[in-house]
């Protein structure tokens, strides 16, 4: 009776320690996308108005 | 063999090896006579920022019948607005080297719309600040800046104060046909 609670204790050390070395592993295991030592980008902006253009009158007449 | 004796040598193989996994250090006391080292670790910074970072090119109407050609060097062919002369600044204001890429957040027909816009940068040294920008620069000369990244300063984009500015001028094709309010953004993105 003894030596199973000795084992029983044993067993539940070993899956306490398992557990917890999976559980590090993956944590570790997870690989980033970004290169670390790319800046955050940084923006400017360029603007332009641009307005209708003037649309030709070709039914016009020659000045009088 | 029996059972137990078996889930015990199971059991303690299970301990060695996740103790591997998770790491094991021994420690220990140390006593007598000692030395210290003081140690300084000096951090780099890396940063950059765009010290002009609006680029106004006014107002204006196409010429009908013709494009447009404006630049931000004074270029204004066929364009009713006034000429532009300026730039957008960009400086280095880390504490290390960087290389450079640029890209847009709208294509040249998102961007100005009309028939076959175009859209170009150039980047350059800005004045006073000779070597700022050296290697493999797609923008030496006016070339397409789209929404895909592009290398501006692939060798290195210097942080020397005397070298950590450049300024990047824009050139764009209008069509006759092109009108509203426009807006785009230059993004830049360093590395290190």
């Amino acid at each position: 009776m003894e030596d199973k609670k000795k084992v029983t204790i044993l067993v539940v050390i070993a899956l306490i320690l398992a557990i917890t070395a999976i559980t590090l592993t993956n944590i570790n295991s997870e690989i980033s996308t970004k290169n670390p030592n790319q800046l955050s980008p940084t923006g400017a902006v360029v603007g332009i108005v641009i307005e209708p253009s003037e649309v030709e009158d070709k039914l016009a007449g020659p000045p009088q | 063999m029996k059972s137990t004796e078996a889930i015990t040598y199971a059991s303690i193989a299970v301990i060695a090896i996740s103790l591997f996994f998770i790491g094991t250090e021994l420690t220990g006391l140390a006593t007598g006579n000692d030395t210290a080292i003081v140690n300084v670790t000096i951090l780099t910074a890396a940063e950059i920022n765009f010290t002009t970072d609006i680029l106004d090119f006014g107002s204006g109407a196409v010429t009908p019948g013709q494009t447009a050609i404006l630049d931000s060097e004074g270029t204004n062919t066929s364009w009713s607005g006034n000429a532009t002369y300026g730039n957008l600044t960009l400086e280095n204001i880390g504490s290390v080297n960087l290389t450079l890429q640029l890209k847009t957040d709208l294509s040249p027909a998102d961007f100005l719309g009309g028939a076959a816009p175009t859209f170009q940068a150039k980047v350059v040294n800005n004045t006073g600040n000779v070597g700022a920008c050296t290697g493999t620069n797609v923008f030496t000369n006016y070339a397409n800046i789209n929404t895909t990244m592009q290398s501006a300063c692939g060798t290195f984009f210097g942080y020397e104060a005397a070298i950590d500015e450049i300024a990047i001028d824009f050139s764009m094709n209008i069509s006759d046909d092109a009108e509203g309010v426009k807006v785009m953004t230059i993004t830049a993105i360093g590395t290190y």
